[in-house]
């Protein structure tokens, strides 16, 4: 099939994107030394309990001395420390592409697992609610009153529905989420502030899962209105390009139903850039879950990384995590390039 | 007999800034009958593509002005609501061919669905029939059985052409309107389409409204020709009356500016600007660029004078020589 190449060409070059990202990572945590500070806090952390441990045991100041640097040599050794980040990270590297996410230091699952493949896929579903609706909504609103806005372009509606994309473009996610916050959950008192559950959390089943929605409509409102407005506006402009296209007057022309000349002759021919806009809006928002979920307190993804880079930082957590934001990133963008040889004749062939 | 098409008094104007555009300002012309071939000749600007729209009800927003009568069999066509128009004018009674074969179709459906669609959208249709007819038109007009499922931009432009050709012929329209279909093409392509325009005319009976800029090029297919200028028609007749004898100074220049193989004389060019069709010149719109432009013309519209057999002009010369008419 003449899909097959396309695909599997555009297929080899996003996994040399997953690479290069995995490249940088290692270089912007090696080169800055935050691996090595990170290691050693973590060495001289466990040192500190060996000393009161062995101290226990061994009276003589000289020999407990040695005895600890010893061990601190060995722990050393143990992470790596004994040798540079450039030959270390990209171990850890490797060992991730082969889906050994390994152990997390700190950060655990919430039955207790330090693994971080059982950390991320506990939080995946969370971020993944968030996301996916947001999406939902973000396209079902963009399409509508993106096409909407085409059909009545340079009416006083469309003006300023302009001003609201270009609002909604501008406006920090973090910023609007505490202003939700602030004025849904503090002034109206009408929803949570943040979590995921009441509590105590209601019985598990259906009431479980409202409260779930409950909690999820702030964070989702917040995505939602920062992805909306670039997202109808560029559907407002591909669909209003295409409408003064020959091809549509020609259509119409023919005699076809407005709604035919609409649907197949102008939305379907700008679908393509619709669409590339939606699923790059999914990838941003990827990123902007990071602040969502960290001002919403909402234990997905993006809390996590929160978590594993704030406070005490947890490497396998940080490589793990971007590996995976990477590998979702990537397979929506592949998921784009099916689309576009679905959608457009056009690209089959190159 | 009433003909085929009548045209009376069209009017379309825009709404701009500055005003009105008189794109068609009062435009009357007929079709006779089933295989003639009704040529309207004018430069850019003196509102042909407009008119051609203005009769398939193709308009665009800033509408200023759209009236006049459109008589089909001698059923006013303008008088019809938009959804009876779409049902039962437009691909049925008169199908076009717009300008610009490049961009007349939808890049991501195969040229099939397009030549098919309007039949498909009637209650009823069958599909395998509808196919069935799009593959003998497409062969009719010199396309291979298997471009039906190709798409748009792997054809050249001519092959693009003749399926936006076989699409208008679908719903077996009486009247074909082609607005400038071949000036996107080559000469030796061009030569084609015009070749497969006289079989649809001879072997189909089909009456065509032929909008071009050439004059030479309407000589090759036309029975008849009229002259727009500035948003008016200035003369009608023949092709033979109009092309040997032309009346109208404007006709005249528009005939020696076509360029002759073999003549050492330079083709001729028309001094001046097309006029401004939001402030028209009064009287006769061509009198600032007309050599002979004297007392009346600035100031009265010149009616339509007979010039003799189906000629008609509207210039002052002729009332000149046979008194007012």
């Amino acid at each position: 099939m003449s899909f097959v190449r396309p695909l599997a060409v555009r297929a080899v070059t996003l996994i040399g994107v997953l690479l290069a990202v995995l490249v940088l990572l290692v270089v912007s945590l090696g080169a800055t030394g935050f691996s090595d500070r990170m290691l050693r806090a973590v060495v001289g952390e466990e040192v500190r309990g060996l000393r009161t441990a062995l101290a226990e045991t061994i009276r003589d100041p000289v020999e407990l001395e040695r005895a600890v640097e010893a061990q601190r040599g060995e722990l050393e050794r143990f992470y790596g420390l004994d040798r540079s980040w450039y030959t270390r990270l990209p171990d850890t590297v490797l060992r991730v592409i082969t889906l050994d996410l390994g152990e997390a230091r700190t950060l655990k699952s919430s039955s207790g697992s330090r693994r971080v493949s059982d950390i991320i896929l506990e939080r995946l579903p969370n971020t993944a609610l968030l996301i996916t609706t947001a999406l939902v909504i973000t396209a079902a609103i963009g399409l509508v009153v993106g096409s909407t806005m085409a059909a009545r372009a340079g009416t006083k509606l469309d003006r300023a529905l302009s001003y609201f994309a270009a609002t909604s473009f501008a406006i920090p996610a973090w910023w609007l989420g505490i202003l939700m916050i602030l004025l849904f959950a503090f002034q109206l008192r009408l929803l949570p502030a943040g979590g995921m559950y009441s509590t105590p959390p209601p019985e598990a089943g259906l009431l479980r899962f409202l409260d779930l929605l409950w909690h999820a409509v702030l964070p989702v409102f917040s995505l939602v209105l920062v992805t909306v407005g670039p997202y109808l506006y560029s559907v407002r402009t591909m669909t209003l390009s295409v409408a003064q296209e020959d091809h549509v007057m020609v259509a119409r022309a023919k005699g076809l139903p407005e709604g035919v000349v609409v649907r197949r002759h102008i939305l379907r021919v700008a679908a393509p850039p619709i669409v590339t806009g939606l699923i790059l809006g999914l990838t941003s928002s990827l990123g902007g879950s990071i602040l969502i979920e960290t001002v919403f307190n909402w234990r997905g993804m993006g809390r996590l990384y929160f978590d594993a880079v704030a406070g005490t930082p947890d490497e396998a957590v940080i490589v793990a995590l971007t590996f995976v934001f990477t590998l979702l990133y990537v397979a929506a963008r592949w998921l784009l390039e099916v689309l576009y040889v679905l959608l457009d004749p056009r690209v089959r062939y190159t | 007999m009433t003909p085929l098409l009548d045209v009376r008094d069209l009017r379309l104007h825009y709404e701009t800034p500055r005003g009105p555009v008189r794109a068609v300002d009062g435009v009357s012309f007929e079709i006779g009958s089933p295989g003639e071939v009704v040529g309207i000749v004018g430069e850019s600007g003196s509102g042909k593509t407009s008119m051609a729209n203005a009769l398939m009800r193709i308009l665009p927003r800033n509408v200023a002005r759209y009236d006049g009568e459109v008589l089909y069999d001698g059923e006013d066509l303008m008088a019809l609501t938009d959804e009876r128009f779409r049902k039962e004018v437009r691909w049925r009674t008169m199908a076009m061919v717009f300008q610009g074969a490049m961009s007349s179709l939808n890049p991501v459906l195969n040229v099939g669905r397009q030549v098919t669609e309007r039949v498909l959208v009637e209650s009823g249709a069958s599909k395998r029939e509808a196919y069935r007819k799009a593959e003998e038109l497409l062969e009719l007009v010199g396309l291979p059985r298997d471009i039906i499922k190709r798409y748009p931009h792997e054809l050249s432009g001519g092959m693009k052409q003749r399926v936006v050709l076989a699409m208008a012929l679908m719903m077996d329209p009486r009247i074909l309107i082609l607005d400038e279909p071949t000036s996107a093409l080559d000469v030796s392509v061009q030569a084609q389409v015009m070749n497969l325009l006289k079989q649809l005319k001879r072997e189909r009976g089909m009456a065509m409204l032929f909008i071009t800029h050439d004059i030479a090029l309407a000589s090759d297919l036309c029975d008849r020709v009229v002259v727009a200028y500035g948003g008016e028609h200035v003369e009608s007749g023949t092709l033979a009356e109009v092309l040997t004898a032309p009346k109208h100074p404007y006709t005249q220049k528009l005939i020696a500016s076509i360029p002759r193989l073999h003549d050492p004389a330079q083709p001729e060019f028309i001094p001046g600007r097309p006029p401004d069709l939001v402030d028209p010149p009064s009287g006769c719109r061509f009198h600032p660029r007309c050599d002979f432009a004297f007392e009346p013309c600035d100031s009265d519209v010149p009616p339509w004078f007979e010039a003799g057999g189906a000629q008609h002009a509207r210039c002052w010369l002729l009332g000149q020589s046979k008194g007012r008419g």
